[in-house]
């Protein structure tokens, strides 16, 4: 909770959701602010620049550029709400799962992840909706169920480090069950990373959505999404060349305000995290005194933000002790 | 190669380890003066005026609670101060060289060779995938120019010197195969790899077990008898210090509160704090006892109560104590040095009147 | 006055091989602890007091032996048992690092009620009534209950550790290693709070350190552990003042002291020579490092031995237990210069 409000403290934060704000808003209402029917033709008024009754001019069929911007950012946004979803579904709850349902679970859960984590996004997205139809949802779902992996190892890894760390044992000392371990000390620890996940999952899935729709994949014509619009608008570069900036700057706006967002939270959670690395580091920077190598873990991640990289630290120093006690 | 003049005619025959007795001439090795260092990107004075010098041969141990300045000052000694710290006024000198001067080359120079250094977590001073040994040749060959086959005799002879069993086969050994004393041993042998003038060693022995921990307190104060080695020992314990220091500076909040001769200091403190420091520490006796502690908190980092800094702590307070902004280091007797406008009149009880003489 | 803790001949073990040969943490260790008592357990790295104290809390894989607590028997408890015994909140278990046991994300309230919490007890006042007891009962000022535990000191989160031990009302509180992150002064203070605490709330205090002065001031008696078996135990100042055992004589000799009186004898209870070719071999576990094993030693484990002391009861696990203190009556070979040498050959 610490990390978002440290996130909300920077500017590029606030700006980056206030974008995000506003394409929500579209996302919702972009059909009733729509100034015109996203579908009405017109062949009087063809390829028009911005002006008069058209205020961004009109498309190649005489519809209103601007209100198919507007009604095609539901669309467009939905199907990636809708991977990210299924993503976050099948790679969190797993994720989270695999520290206690044992080895076996385990296993198979880390090869499954393996083997999704080879497959191409888009190639993959096609081939599912080649086989199960072409609809936006069997894109998405095809999306999302790649993009899980993601969520999978992230959480994992976060939460790795963390179930034996002592206050989590000290809960389980007091006869704390499983979900309220999970609730009280390792969901909070393990947000803000899904948080950052999230935002760029979203972003990748943005961008996916547009290639499909731009391939002409999930969306069945006349429907506008951003997408479909720049690849309509490629074929009149002749007539309009300014055209495909519209929903191409929509989807660069987009994206790189979840990133820059990803970035603030990934930031924050460092800033927080950087007061269990400073005596490492300090033992870092005097390891230069003693003229010996300084074991790469302790001197770059000293203050690395990543949980995980906690983690092998930790699994060294019980093989330390380990070892101390067999040779001392 | 270093190119100082101390260099060339200092270092012969030190390396041999049967020869070399300690030098008569009590030259300084290491001399501080009127130091100042600030941290957190200069706002805030954490270590103020510290002056001391540590001759040859001999040995010194800083000693106060964490955030006293001990450490700080250590690591300006050895150029390895945190981020954000800086030296913002005083000089060291390291036997003639202006240490505050030095750049990042000048540190190189001195640092493995002049100056050793061994701390508190010696694995994370190890490479883990090589051995020990190829870890304490390699500094020897590219430092002195040791030839392969010579390189690996010294450095088992190092081994061997730090009290490991078997040194021809440690030196095959890799980092995790052995103990945590057997390497801050591996450790102490790096730090006088290069024949040092001075060997630095921040809380050396904290995270070792007692027996292990005495241990490499004797393989520091044998080297020294035997290589007239000077050390800097900074340590949060006391007890540890009188075992190994001849003499001892006491820090709190950021200053020399005492400085004198171990003995002297252990019996007859002039400074309240090392009073205290004293009724706390372990005495030895294993009797039951009401354990005694120091009322109160040392003032925050950085924050400068003006006069005696101990003052708001000390039994023996008095107006006079606070009167002045700040106090000065005074003589207290032949190589002594308190902090305390009372040491006069104060007659403050040590550890072992009785061994005095001891 | 019964003994609310009893370990008897405890033996524990890791991994797959465990109970089947493997080799054994913990072997054999018997010990106890009164109401209102507070027992030391100091050992080495690595000698196994910290898997003793986990093993009464469920939480070392015990293959052999009896653990009792306050007359019920906790050995080898599990799922449902083990979960409603440590709801009972009997035993507290105190970690080594106060600022790693603390969720850095609670506040001091949240983590000292979390044991009320976790069972449910009492309602929200109640809760926040108790830890407000619990709180000023080691000493700490109420308010810092809306804190974070970064923003408080070392020898503060130690006590909220130990707040959060005590809003349970135990029986029976281990500590382990709880001051030796903390300075001199810090650490007698945190001292002086378990002695008062074994007063006020008569429970038994099991103490774990490697550091003989913290146990000297406060524990009644003291058990010493090494490589897993337990050396000696009995009254601290009689174990500590005349060893019984060459372990614990090195132990008492080695520990720094601010009087420079003992440095010759610890350089006499290290053996100097390489360890003999048989150390690993059953035997005593010291044999390697003992300066008085011989061909017996080597042969039979030492087995802990009641020994009538004067009023004391003792044990000890040594063969020679009593006459190798006359080896050392022996006449020094020639002084060292300096101090003795370590473990040079």
């Amino acid at each position: 909770m610490r990390t978002f409000r440290l996130t909300w403290r920077l500017p590029i934060a606030r700006a980056a959701l206030t974008v995000l704000a506003a394409v929500a808003v579209l996302a919702l209402f972009g059909h009733q602010l729509a100034p015109q029917d996203p579908l009405a033709q017109d062949s009087a008024h063809i390829l028009r620049g911005p002006g008069g009754a058209h205020l961004l001019g009109t498309d190649y069929l005489g519809r209103d550029v601007l209100s198919r911007l507007l009604a095609g950012t539901g669309l467009t946004v939905a199907g990636a709400l809708e991977a990210v979803g299924a993503a976050m579904a099948l790679g969190i709850v797993p994720g989270l799962a695999s520290l206690w349902l044992g080895r076996f679970f385990e296993w198979s859960a880390l090869r499954a992840v393996d083997a999704l984590m080879t497959m191409p996004f888009t190639l993959f997205a096609i081939a599912a909706v080649g086989v199960l139809g072409n609809g936006l949802h069997q894109a998405m779902l095809a999306l999302g169920v790649l993009l899980s992996p993601l969520f999978f190892r992230v959480t994992r890894a976060a939460a790795l480090g963390l179930r034996q760390a002592p206050y989590v044992e000290a809960a389980e000392l007091m006869g704390a069950s499983r979900s309220r371990v999970l609730r009280t000390h390792i969901w909070s620890k393990v947000l803000p990373t899904v948080a950052v996940t999230t935002a760029q999952a979203l972003a990748t899935s943005l961008l996916t959505v547009a290639s499909l729709t731009f391939l002409g994949l999930g969306v069945q014509p006349p429907a506008p999404t951003w997408g479909g619009m720049l690849a309509t608008d490629l074929g009149y570069l002749g007539q309009q060349p300014w055209a495909p900036v519209l929903p191409g700057a929509l989807i660069m706006l987009t994206v790189g305000a979840l990133h820059l967002l990803a970035d603030a939270v990934r930031d924050s959670g460092g800033a927080s995290a950087g007061f269990a690395g400073a005596p490492e580091g300090g033992t870092a920077a005097a390891a230069a005194a003693t003229g010996t190598t300084v074991r790469p873990a302790a001197a770059a991640d000293a203050g690395a933000a990543d949980p995980a990289t906690a983690e092998p630290t930790a699994v060294q120093d019980r093989e330390g002790r380990t070892n101390a006690r067999i040779s001392a | 190669m270093p190119a100082s003049p101390r260099d060339t005619d200092g270092a012969p025959g030190r390396g041999d380890l049967t020869a070399a007795p300690p030098s008569a001439a009590r030259e300084d090795v290491l001399a501080v003066d009127g130091l100042h260092i600030t941290v957190s990107g200069g706002r805030t004075e954490a270590v103020r005026d510290v002056s001391f010098t540590v001759r040859a041969g001999e040995s010194v141990g800083l000693v106060g609670e964490s955030g006293s300045g001990k450490t700080l000052t250590c690591r300006s000694v050895l150029g390895v101060l945190p981020p954000g710290c800086s030296v913002s006024a005083g000089a060291a000198t390291l036997a003639g060289t202006d240490l505050t001067a030095l750049d990042r080359r000048g540190w190189e120079r001195l640092r493995g060779v002049r100056l050793g250094a061994v701390f508190q977590d010696p694995a994370s001073y190890l490479n883990p995938s090589l051995t020990v040994g190829r870890q304490l040749a390699e500094p020897l060959r590219v430092r002195k120019g040791l030839s392969r086959a010579d390189a690996h005799r010294r450095a088992v002879e190092l081994l061997g010197a730090v009290g490991l069993h078997e040194p021809a086969e440690v030196y095959h050994r890799y980092p995790f195969e052995l103990s945590g004393g057997m390497l801050q041993r591996v450790l102490i042998a790096t730090a006088i790899a290069g024949d040092p003038d001075l060997l630095v060693a921040d809380e050396a022995t904290t995270a070792l077990d007692t027996v292990v921990q005495a241990e490499v307190l004797d393989v520091l104060a044998r080297l020294r008898a035997e290589r007239g080695l000077a050390l800097l020992l900074v340590s949060h314990d006391l007890a540890v210090v009188a075992e190994v220091c001849d003499r001892v500076l006491v820090f709190y909040a950021g200053e020399i509160v005492e400085d004198g001769p171990t003995e002297q200091v252990l019996a007859a403190p002039a400074h309240p704090y090392t009073e205290a420091l004293l009724r706390v520490a372990s005495i030895g006796d294993w009797q039951r006892r009401e354990l005694a502690v120091i009322p109160g908190r040392p003032p925050e980092a950085g924050a400068a109560p003006p006069g005696c800094r101990f003052a708001p702590r000390c039994a023996h307070a008095a107006a006079a104590c606070t009167a002045t902004p700040t106090l000065a280091l005074t003589d207290a007797g032949p190589g002594r040095r308190t902090r305390c406008v009372r040491a006069a009149e104060l007659d403050l009880t040590g550890a072992a009147p009785q061994e005095v003489t001891a | 006055m019964t003994d609310l803790l009893r370990v008897e001949e405890l033996a524990v073990a890791f991994g797959r091989r465990a109970g089947r040969g493997g080799a054994r943490v913990l072997d054999g260790v018997s010990l106890h602890a009164r109401a209102g008592e507070i027992l030391g357990v100091i050992g080495e790295t690595g000698s196994g007091k910290t898997t003793l104290a986990r093993a009464v809390v469920g939480l070392s894989p015990v293959v052999g032996g009896r653990i009792t607590v306050d007359g019920a028997d906790v050995t080898g408890l599990r799922g449902r048992a083990l979960r409603d015994f440590r709801r009972s909140g009997r035993v507290q278990y105190l970690f080594q690092d106060p600022l790693r046991s603390l969720d850095p994300d609670l506040t001091v309230g949240e983590s000292v009620a979390e044991p009320l919490a976790v069972t449910g007890t009492g309602s929200r006042a109640e809760r926040a009534a108790r830890v407000a007891e619990a709180l000023h009962r080691v000493g700490l000022d109420e308010g810092l209950a809306d804190r974070l535990p970064g923003r408080l000191s070392g020898g503060q989160r130690q006590r909220v550790a130990i707040a959060r031990a005590v809003v349970t009302r135990p029986r029976l509180l281990l500590a382990d290693e709880p001051v030796s992150a903390l300075d001199a002064s810090n650490r007698n203070h945190v001292l002086r709070l378990f002695d008062r605490l074994r007063h006020e709330l008569d429970v038994a205090v099991v103490v774990i350190s490697h550091d003989l002065s913290s146990l000297a001031g406060i524990a009644d008696r003291i058990a010493v552990l090494y490589r897993g078996r337990l050396v000696e135990q009995g009254p601290t100042a009689d174990v500590l003042a005349r060893p019984l055992h060459p372990y614990t004589a090195l132990l008492t000799a080695s520990a720094p002291s601010v009087r420079r009186e003992n440095a010759v004898v610890a350089g006499r209870l290290r053996r100097v020579a390489a360890p003999p070719p048989w150390a690993a071999a059953g035997g005593c576990v010291f044999a390697a490092r003992c300066p008085f094993a011989d061909e017996h030693c080597r042969e039979a484990p030492a087995r802990q031995d009641r020994l009538a002391d004067g009023a004391a009861a003792r044990e000890v696990a040594c063969h020679h237990a009593g006459t190798w203190q006359r080896q050392l009556s022996v006449p020094a070979p020639p002084p060292a210069p300096v101090r003795t040498p370590a473990a040079t050959r």
